[in-house]
């Protein structure tokens, strides 16, 4: 349990600390679609490390804190924590149906494709409806033309699903020595958090 | 290949094909705004109006915001040179050259600044309602 805690905050850490470096870079260029696919990319491949299901919902809520306190502001941080939190939710739901007893490379390129995709539209939307709730006036005829920039978006995270899930699946495994996992765990953390605040 | 697989697969492709509809549909819409990016120009409640006129017309201004200063005409003076009665008694949604909307109100639009490059800054509103390449804003 001890191990998983540890892993839960290291690797959200890790997500948060992306998501203020690498996802602010991406928004300039339009391509936050890569992001997302970072993210999920991040999820399944601790899922397939760790197993245990939640655990991913707790590494979102870790990167959506470390993203909502970046001091350098980059874009919108309602948005981006919104996102991350409804990635997380998104991620636990999908893993929820029992689609991973099935091995073979086409079910894993499919629902790498459902999988990201689904969690890039759904997320989205999510900043759509939420950040004007939380901080201004919504308007539900604002959704209709983003839509389409919504399923555009999630078009890449779809196309880049099918190749990530099969690679975050490969069985790969590292062993780390209880001695050395959690100063490891613990100076990762550190760096992420000393990063983002410092602006890096 | 079992009924699961299948099922996954054929959602996988209506997904898809979702996505590449969605893409060339903006794509369409992106050239079809071309002629007012090009030509300089914006479309205010269904009037077009020249950009260089309209950063004749009004004082420029800067705003302060989290992401540095910006420079440009407050979108409440577009509004006054479209000749909008009772301003403060409409909702305007700002469209940008991809089809990106978002609704403010009054308010928003005495706070808010469009600048040379058509970029809408809200210091007052989150990320999500600063937007690129604006070509309309519809009065409602």
């Amino acid at each position: 349990m001890k191990k998983l805690i540890a892993g839960m905050i290291v690797f959200g850490s890790i997500w948060g600390f992306l998501e203020c470096s690498l996802g602010d870079w991406l928004h300039q260029y339009n391509m936050s679609a890569l992001m997302v696919v970072a993210a999920v990319f991040l999820m399944a491949v601790t899922r397939r490390m760790f197993a245990q299901p939640g655990m991913q919902m707790g590494m979102a809520l870790i990167a959506a804190i470390l993203r909502h306190f970046n001091p350098i502001g980059g874009a919108c941080l309602v948005c981006a924590s919104i996102a991350i939190v409804v990635q997380g939710l998104a991620f636990e739901l999908i893993w929820a149906i029992p689609w991973h007893k099935y091995q073979s490379m086409t079910m894993k390129a499919s629902m790498g494709v459902v999988s990201f995709y689904t969690i890039a539209a759904v997320s989205y939307l999510a900043t759509q409806i939420f950040t004007p709730l939380l901080t201004a006036t919504p308007h539900l005829s604002d959704l209709a033309g983003v839509m389409p920039k919504i399923f555009a978006h999630a078009f890449i995270a779809g196309l880049a699903g099918a190749v990530a899930l099969p690679v975050a699946h490969t069985e790969i495994t590292i062993h780390l020595n209880d001695r050395f996992y959690y100063p490891v765990a613990a100076a990762v953390t550190a760096v992420c958090w000393m990063a983002v605040i410092a602006g890096v | 290949m079992e009924i699961a697989e299948k099922v996954a697969v054929i959602l996988a492709v209506l997904l898809l094909l979702v996505g590449a509809a969605s893409s060339f549909h903006l794509q369409q819409i992106q050239k079809e705004n071309e002629p007012l990016l090009e030509g300089d120009i914006i479309t205010v409640n269904g009037k077009d109006m020249s950009m260089v006129k309209l950063f004749e017309a009004c004082t420029q201004r800067e705003v302060e915001t989290v992401k540095g200063n910006y420079t440009g005409v407050p979108l409440a003076c577009l509004i006054n040179e479209r000749g909008v009665a009772e301003p403060e008694t409409h909702d305007y949604t700002i469209r940008a050259a991809d089809g990106y909307e978002k609704t403010v109100q009054w308010d928003d639009m005495l706070n808010g600044i469009i600048t040379e490059d058509r970029y809408t800054v809200f210091p007052t509103l989150p990320r999500a309602y600063w937007m690129h390449d604006v070509v309309e804003i519809e009065v409602k």
